[in-house]
């Protein structure tokens, strides 16, 4: 994983530099301190930055000192369902977009119906899981409202 | 499962009764304006909060004198210190007259801090329900005599006394401020340590620091109990649990300071509806449920209605002043 | 001393009236249930329950409060271990092994461990309360900014016990929690790192990051297996208790972690999420076997559950004794005893001793109830996971959600979470350890603050920091606990090269 390390690594770098500039723009602050502000952000961006750069050099050094590299956990289990993975994001994404929009059991009877069409395989277990998909909505929705008296948004239906 | 169930519901059932639901009973004076269906009261912050509490506490006195017929809801909005409610209130609800704010001064600090774009003039000021009042208040065994030696020893060396409170732009924050600023100091040279809330009565309590300011009702009890002796209340007069400690006016500073507690409208609220929620916190004020929940913490009677508006006219100059002379306009 | 147990028959006798009974079981039960629920945690319980006990007497309205906390400081186990979804930051390291010990068909055990820890943990820290209150109150005001700042220092030295195999890694996880935690509004009285986005005023709540980089992060790793390996069930199944063996190894954390609990847990402000994190690098280093954490050793779970309710009394005590609340919880029991006309504080013992006896004997009380309560429930809890794998993900998704929305009622944090999701599982296949990020985001206001004050009250000089004896004992805590791994093998490896039996054993 060497290349992602120093992918990641110059990342870090970049964004240790960027939180710097952003700490050094602080306003003037009310309370007369010996130690103002910015000083906490500018030592964490100063780590970061170090620490990037160990990150990103690290396996060189590893390499020329000899040492094997070693394989992540990921790189272990092998390549991953990419486009499960997708979809899961797809669908919270799509999830988040309509929660307010059509209110909290539409959406959640549709991420779900959406999540489990994707990763269930076996298809002949789909009507099984409709009176979850449609009951657990409802009863925490029902939960949270009534009984809780946390908001949820009610949408289209409320 | 099935047990757990219906006795979580039996709780609800007690949420549903106590908190949000009066039972509507017939009225004489049908002709009179009243909102028709379930009425918002949005608090800026979460259960607990002062907010939160203020408007819990005022329905807690109309639920218990019947001075409503319609359900009331508080709902709570926290974020931005308030910013993300009154946000709301002006985006979302302009002309109803169904939902109402409950607020204090943070409504004033933020639009003057540029942290909220929305100030007290974007709102439609209904009432000021109650006031807090400021101690300044050093431990029992401290040699600072009383509130004129402080000052004397401020003006002396302005480092000399390390004096807690709040973080600005919070309220015992801006007591301090305006009570060392009328003196004449400069506070920008004060070794003002700011505190989250409580937390300033143990500072105050293990030595940390030699003075503080907070709200009467957080340190009367550490008065009470001997720990800290008490220099100088900042309310217009001397605080009934407190008869023999000075107001800073009387002793030669001539700042009065309270934060208040209130409740605002949407922008364009109908004239109606501002009548009505008018008089029914004047009725409000005047039960014995609310004397009590008033004395239990310690906020100081002052209700108004009309005035509440130029009140807050004359709290926006006060606070700006204030805000200016802790530095708030320099290098922005 | 006789005084005491006089004092505690009184309470008892109060506290068990059949309708005081009957108010301590709901309230563990509905502790339980609602702690159980992401993102509503122990602090937003208690205020739930703040109505709905208005026209009780204060004794009953106290007892059925003092329920729910414990309910809900254990419910939120629950959801770490099954779902690896932290309900509250005190929950966040249960995850590490908990969640593990589920998906090798340990769940039971996990659940079991916590239970019975919390029982252990309560009994104890409501017996260190009774005797101790006004004493420990008295050194815990002694703690000032100094203090504090090396205390949070201490805690993030915990970070080297969190998992990872790269130094490296983990101090960047802990620098990107730093970073997060001093997003909002700073004590100097503007909001930081905000980009004047008004969501951010107030910082980023440690549940979006926790729920995001945990539960999202673990979500969409059982979707990258799922449909490949074609799974049928997870092996969540198994025993719904404690081997003799697991319980033998469970005994000394929950002791441990008692009493450090109770102690962090005095100290307003630092409270049950440090009390946890404590005890997890604590067990670790007195583990023979430290690599098995992070892989489902039981007493990663018993330990910090143990902390994080023994915690729970040791708050009450600053609470009760100085009217100083220590956490966001106490501060809403504070208000709670408002309501109910009392003044935690120093006179409260003299004023109305009867509450707060009362009070006492009902946290025993309550210890044995969700003891009593919460055995068979775990049952339940593992046959309801049960589920089709891609059934389950989709309802760990839903879960966390509400959890994230519930917080602060607006969509932009499930954004945020998402955000954070798609990093967890990025870091996760890199190697990163998430919980760093998590403990630092918690830790660093504080300890930016205090460093702050302690500077300030010092005139910029950082002798404050050695010259003040609590805190020059921390720092050099601090400095044990970096070179604990190193010292302790150092000694291994000379017991063992004179033939002596290795230290640990219990």
């Amino acid at each position: 994983m060497s290349v992602a390390d120093r992918i990641t690594g110059l990342a870090i770098i970049v964004l240790g530099v960027a939180y710097w500039r952003a700490a050094s723009a602080l306003p003037k602050p009310l309370l007369q301190q010996a130690v103002g502000p910015e000083v906490f952000p500018h030592l964490i961006a100063g780590a970061l930055v170090v620490l990037g750069t160990v990150l990103a050099i690290g396996p060189l050094l590893r390499r020329a000192a000899g040492w094997p590299a070693r394989p992540t956990e990921a790189e272990l289990e092998g390549p991953p369902d990419v486009a499960a993975i997708l979809a899961v994001l797809a669908g919270l994404a799509l999830y988040t977009f309509l929660y307010e929009r059509v209110g909290f059991i539409l959406s959640t009877v549709l991420f779900m119906a959406g999540e489990i069409a994707v990763l269930e395989v076996d298809r002949r277990r789909w009507p099984w899981a409709l009176p979850v998909v449609l009951l657990l909505p409802v009863a925490l929705y029902l939960l949270f409202v009534t009984l809780l008296g946390v908001t949820l948004p009610a949408g289209i239906l409320g | 499962m099935r047990n757990t169930l219906r006795s979580s519901s039996r709780a609800a059932l007690g949420v549903v009764a106590v908190l949000a639901v009066l039972v509507a009973t017939a009225l004489g004076a049908s002709a009179e304006w009243a909102p028709k269906g379930n009425v918002s009261w949005m608090a800026g912050a979460g259960p607990g909060s002062g907010w939160d509490t203020t408007a819990r506490a005022a329905l807690q006195a109309m639920t218990a004198h019947k001075v409503l017929k319609h359900p009331v809801t508080v709902v709570n909005k926290p974020g931005g210190a308030g910013a993300i409610a009154v946000a709301e209130m002006v985006n979302q609800h302009k002309g109803k007259d169904d939902v109402i704010l409950v607020t204090s001064l943070p409504l004033i600090t933020n639009k003057i801090m540029g942290t909220s774009p929305y100030g007290y003039k974007n709102l439609t000021p209904i009432v000021r329900l109650a006031a807090t009042h400021y101690l300044v208040a050093v431990p029992a065994n401290s040699d600072i005599k009383d509130f004129k030696d402080l000052i004397a020893r401020l003006r002396k060396d302005p480092k000399s006394v390390s004096i807690g409170g709040s973080t600005p732009p919070a309220d015992d924050w801006a007591a301090a401020m305006a009570v060392f600023g009328g003196a004449g100091l400069d506070v920008t040279k004060l070794k003002f340590i700011g505190y989250d809330g409580a937390q300033v009565a143990g500072a105050l309590l293990g030595g940390h620091i030699q003075a503080a300011v907070n709200t009467v009702g957080e340190f009367a009890q550490h008065v009470e109990a001997g720990k800290m002796k008490p220099l100088a209340t900042t309310g217009p007069e001397r605080e009934p649990k407190f008869q023999s400690v000075p107001t800073v006016k009387e002793s030669g500073v001539d700042v009065v300071f309270m934060n208040w507690r209130g409740f605002v409208g949407p922008p364009g609220m109908p004239k109606e509806a501002l009548a009505y929620w008018q008089q029914k916190f004047g009725e409000t004020v005047k039960t014995q449920t609310w004397e009590d929940l008033r004395a239990r913490y310690s906020w100081a009677d002052a209700f108004m209605a009309d005035g509440f508006d130029r009140f807050l006219a004359e709290n926006d100059r006060l606070m700006s002043d204030i805000l200016k002379n802790a530095g708030v306009f320099k290098k922005k | 001393m006789t005084d005491f147990f006089a004092n505690l028959v009184t309470g008892f006798g109060i506290a068990v009236t059949p309708m005081n009974l009957v108010y301590a079981f709901i309230g563990c039960l509905v502790g339980t249930l609602i702690g159980v629920l992401p993102g509503i945690g122990s602090v937003t319980t208690v205020a739930l329950l703040i109505p709905i006990t208005f026209g009780m007497n204060p004794t009953s309205g106290l007892i059925l409060m003092a329920g729910v906390y414990y309910g809900a400081m254990y419910g939120g186990s629950t959801t770490s271990i099954l779902a690896n979804i932290p309900g509250e930051s005190s929950a966040v390291v249960t995850t590490l092994d908990g969640h593990p010990m589920a998906k090798q068909g340990r769940a039971g055990a996990a659940l079991a461990t916590a239970a019975i820890g919390s029982f252990v943990a309560g009994t104890i820290a409501t017996a260190g309360l009774m005797f101790l209150a006004p004493s420990l109150a008295s050194v815990a005001i002694r703690f000032g900014p100094a203090e504090y700042f090396s205390l949070m220092l201490l805690g993030l030295t915990a970070v080297s016990a969190l998992g990872g195999r790269s130094v490296v890694k983990s101090l960047i996880s802990m620098c990107l929690g730093l970073l997060l935690g001093t997003v909002g509004l700073d004590m100097g009285g503007f909001p930081r790192f905000n980009f004047g986005v008004v969501e951010l005023y107030e910082g980023v709540d440690f549940i979006i990051p926790a729920i995001g980089l945990f539960a999202f992060g673990e979500a969409l790793d059982q979707a990258a297996v799922v449909r490949r390996k074609q799974m049928t069930h997870f092996e969540f199944k198994g025993r719904a208790w404690l081997t003799r063996e697991e319980f033998r190894k469970s005994t000394a954390p929950w002791l441990r972690g008692s009493v450090l609990g109770f102690l962090v847990g005095v100290l307003p402000g630092a409270g049950a999420t440090i009390a946890s994190f404590f005890s997890y690098a604590l067990e670790r280093r007195m583990s023979r076997h430290p690599e098995e954490f992070g892989k489902g050793a039981i007493e990663g779970v018993a330990g910090p559950e143990a902390a994080n309710n023994a915690s729970v009394g040791g708050a009450m005590v600053p609470l009760l004794t100085l009217g100083i609340p220590g956490s966001g919880t106490t501060a809403i029991l504070l208000g709670a005893f408002m309501m109910f006309g009392l003044q935690p504080g120093p006179l409260l013992f003299q004023k109305n001793p009867d509450v707060i006896w009362a009070l006492i004997a009902s946290m025993y009380i309550g210890n044995v109830m969700l003891l009593v309560l919460n055995l068979p429930l775990i049952r339940l809890f593992v046959k309801l996971i049960d589920v089709r794998p891609a059934v389950l993900v989709a309802a760990v998704l839903v879960l966390s959600t509400v959890g994230v929305y519930a917080t602060n009622g607006r969509t932009f944090d499930l954004w945020l979470a998402l955000g954070f999701g798609v990093l967890g599982y990025l870091a996760r296949r890199a190697d990163f350890p998430p919980a760093p990020l998590i403990l630092a985001l918690v830790l660093e206001r504080s300890m930016e603050d205090n460093f702050r004050r302690a500077t300030t009250l010092s005139d910029g000089s950082l002798t404050i920091f050695v010259s003040r004896p609590i805190s020059a004992a921390i720092l050099v805590l601090c400095v044990l606990s970096l070179f604990s791994p190193y010292l302790q093998s150092w000694f291994l490896s000379r017991r063992s090269a004179r033939g002596e039996p290795a230290i640990g054993r219990s």
